[in-house]
């Protein structure tokens, strides 16, 4: 079969289970929500079967067996319907994670890539340099910086560049007296909040894939195929790119392909330490105001992203490797 | 005529918690134009990290200590850069010992020969086609497996890719580090049988290194016996098998079975080489020699040419031939 069909094969039977499961495992509990709401009520009195109908119909208690249950949720969860958000009533789920996912998306999307990039290429260079001025400078300073936990680089940010230098807004991911639209004044607005967030993020990603690559780089530079590209005359860079960091950069690409999922769950601490309007901090206040329906779609958006990230990756990893074909 | 002359090269493995370990250890060769030269030993003898310093692939721990290398008129030891990189082509090469690794696992055939021609002239993609092919054939290999990646051919096969990605380079001297030690033994003789047509018919020199005194004798024209860091014996094949100079060679020879013999009796040599890392007075196989003297512990001893083409490090072998080839004994070696 076409390697690439049964991958896509895989990858739709990967999402059905991770769809299936996200349904199942809520209702696996004992209970309903209808009866947790009840228990609180019975301690006024007892409760008849009228009052009993008006709170499952508020809380959209099912009707019917599980398996069409089954059917109404994927129907409901491939439209896109995930309800409405009890912290922010009456806005639907789906349109405030619309709202959430661009600013995410180009936020820390952009920013892991660049991380991703910039982060390898400095890796690369390290490990050529082995031992010279820049292997010490960017290997010291990348387990320096990755040392960094994501929220204490955010609130020294945002204490050094927004509170005591006043160079950056403190919150926000635009400012109150602009709209969000496509002008350009927007889009310059918006890209001065995301420059707090987009370096702390970039100063604690950096150092991880830098220091991964110059590993793998000199694992790679000892193989004999470099060794031998060498003696037969190549150009350095030529043996430095296509022979050793060519190789050297597989490995990584996995990871790669899971901080690519893993960028709509967007950057929890991140986004709450500058309030920025994605998708992490909307999980945060979802997780904090016990808002299930926004929860539980969050979770599935993330889950599904993950997957289809992964299915990027491996059918990439296709091209960049001909072992994996 | 002379294509390279080795003067006094000496290798040091540098490590920063122990001694270093001198693995060559002041070694003069010549080597002819169009010679066939097997080298033998045993494991870490020094043999390989010899054939990596002549041609400049030495990566550090290792080091060169001192001596020259000159390759048709050039110290090439005292090179580095572009310069060095230029000398490659039309100059001196090596396959490596697991040729099953040297190929990079995501190029395929037609771009490794694509890398190695472009990297010493501008090639359009059809003639690194049609070269590519010619090599191909050079080493008995399709020319399908221009479209083949490594991971698809077999140890010998790769093996030959990597002898034709060599000839790519037009070289003048070719040193063989174990080309065929990962292979079985039918793989292997095909290999060698390559080998020894191509440079027959190229012309250029071949160095094969190798642990296997048989391989060796069976195919090189002159062989070197290294032991400890030194070439102890220098001497065709043929006079080799039959007189053995050094006690040494008499004693790896003793080593090997006759298969067609009745009763084979096997004779390993007692004791482990030396310790490189440490400085030692005298010949270093003196401790496991079996016509040691007193004077042997003085001084290393010095290769002397004892005959035609023939040449010993041993103070005993050389008093006891020194009467016909006297005059000789002063000159170092051939």
């Amino acid at each position: 079969m076409n390697p690439i069909i049964r991958k896509l094969i895989l990858f739709v039977a990967t999402l059905w289970a991770a769809v299936t499961v996200n349904f199942f495992i809520p209702r696996l509990m004992p209970g309903t929500p209808g009866d947790a709401a009840l228990a609180k009520l019975a301690g006024n009195g007892p409760i008849n079967p009228a009052q009993r109908q008006a709170i499952d119909a508020t809380l959209g208690v099912p009707h019917g067996s599980l398996v069409s249950q089954y059917w109404t949720y994927l129907d409901n969860s491939a439209h896109g319907r995930f309800g409405i958000s009890y912290t922010y009533f009456p806005q639907t789920v789906s349109s405030l994670i619309l709202h959430a996912l661009p600013w995410t998306l180009v936020l820390v999307g952009t920013v892991t890539v660049i991380a991703f990039v910039v982060g390898t290429l400095l890796g690369v260079l390290a490990a050529w340099r082995r031992g010279r001025a820049v292997d010490t400078v960017a290997t010291v300073g990348g387990t320096f910086t990755s040392g960094f936990p994501y929220f204490w680089t955010a609130l020294l940010l945002l204490f050094v560049f927004a509170f005591k230098l006043n160079w950056f807004p403190i919150k926000g991911g635009y400012a109150a007296d602009v709209s969000p639209n496509l002008s350009l004044a927007f889009v310059r607005d918006a890209a001065f909040h995301s420059v707090l967030p987009a370096l702390t993020i970039l100063i604690s990603g950096l150092g991880g894939w830098l220091l991964g690559m110059r590993n793998n780089m000199i694992n790679t530079l000892g193989e004999d195929y470099v060794t031998f590209a060498e003696a037969n005359g190549l150009r350095g860079r030529t043996v430095a790119l296509r022979y050793a960091a060519r190789n050297a950069l597989l490995p990584n690409l996995t990871a790669f392909g899971m901080a690519l999922g893993l960028v709509v769950g967007g950057s929890l601490l991140t986004e709450v330490v500058f309030a920025y309007p994605g998708v992490g901090y909307l999980l945060y206040n979802a997780v904090v105001n016990e808002d299930f329906p926004l929860m539980q779609a969050l979770f599935l958006v993330i889950t599904v992203s993950v997957l289809v990230a992964n299915f990027a990756v491996d059918l990439l990893y296709g091209l960049l490797d001909p072992r994996a074909r | 005529m002379k294509l390279l002359e080795v003067e006094d090269l000496s290798v040091v493995y540098e490590a920063s918690r122990s001694d270093p370990v001198r693995a060559v250890r002041e070694v003069s060769l010549t080597l002819d134009d169009g010679e066939f030269v097997g080298l033998v030993g045993e494991s870490g003898c020094g043999k390989s990290t010899l054939g990596y310093a002549i041609t400049r692939m030495l990566r550090p721990p290792a080091r060169l200590e001192s001596g020259r290398v000159i390759f048709s008129g050039t110290d090439i030891a005292s090179l580095s850069g572009e310069r060095l990189r230029r000398m490659r082509s039309h100059g001196f090469a090596l396959v490596l010992q697991s040729g099953m690794n040297a190929l990079n696992p995501v190029r395929s055939i037609e771009n490794h020969f694509g890398d190695v021609l472009r990297a010493h002239q501008r090639t359009s993609r059809a003639d690194v086609r049609r070269r590519a092919i010619e090599l191909l054939e050079a080493v008995k290999l399709p020319p399908e497996t221009l479209r083949r990646f490594p991971h698809e051919l077999s140890g010998g096969m790769r093996q030959r890719v990597a002898i034709g990605l060599v000839l790519a380079l037009d070289p003048r001297l070719v040193i063989f580090d174990e080309p065929t030690t990962a292979l079985d033994v039918l793989v292997q003789k095909a290999v060698i049988d390559t080998i020894k047509d191509l440079q027959r018919k190229v012309g250029f020199t071949a160095v094969l290194i190798s642990h296997d005194l048989g391989l060796v004798l069976d195919s090189a024209d002159r062989v070197l016996v290294m032991y400890a860091g030194r070439i102890v014996e220098d001497q065709p094949p043929a006079r080799m098998v039959t007189n053995p100079a050094h006690p040494y060679t008499r004693a790896l020879l003793g080593c090997y079975a006759d298969p067609r013999a009745e009763r084979v009796e096997l004779a390993g040599i007692p004791g482990s080489p030396p310790d490189l890392s440490q400085p030692s007075a005298g010949c270093s196989y003196a401790p496991r020699c079996t016509l040691v003297e007193p004077g042997c512990s003085s001084a290393e001893p010095p290769l002397v040419e004892i005959g035609p083409r023939t040449s010993v490090a041993c103070y005993v072998t050389a008093r006891q031939s020194a009467h016909p080839v006297a005059g000789h004994e002063n000159e170092g070696q051939q």
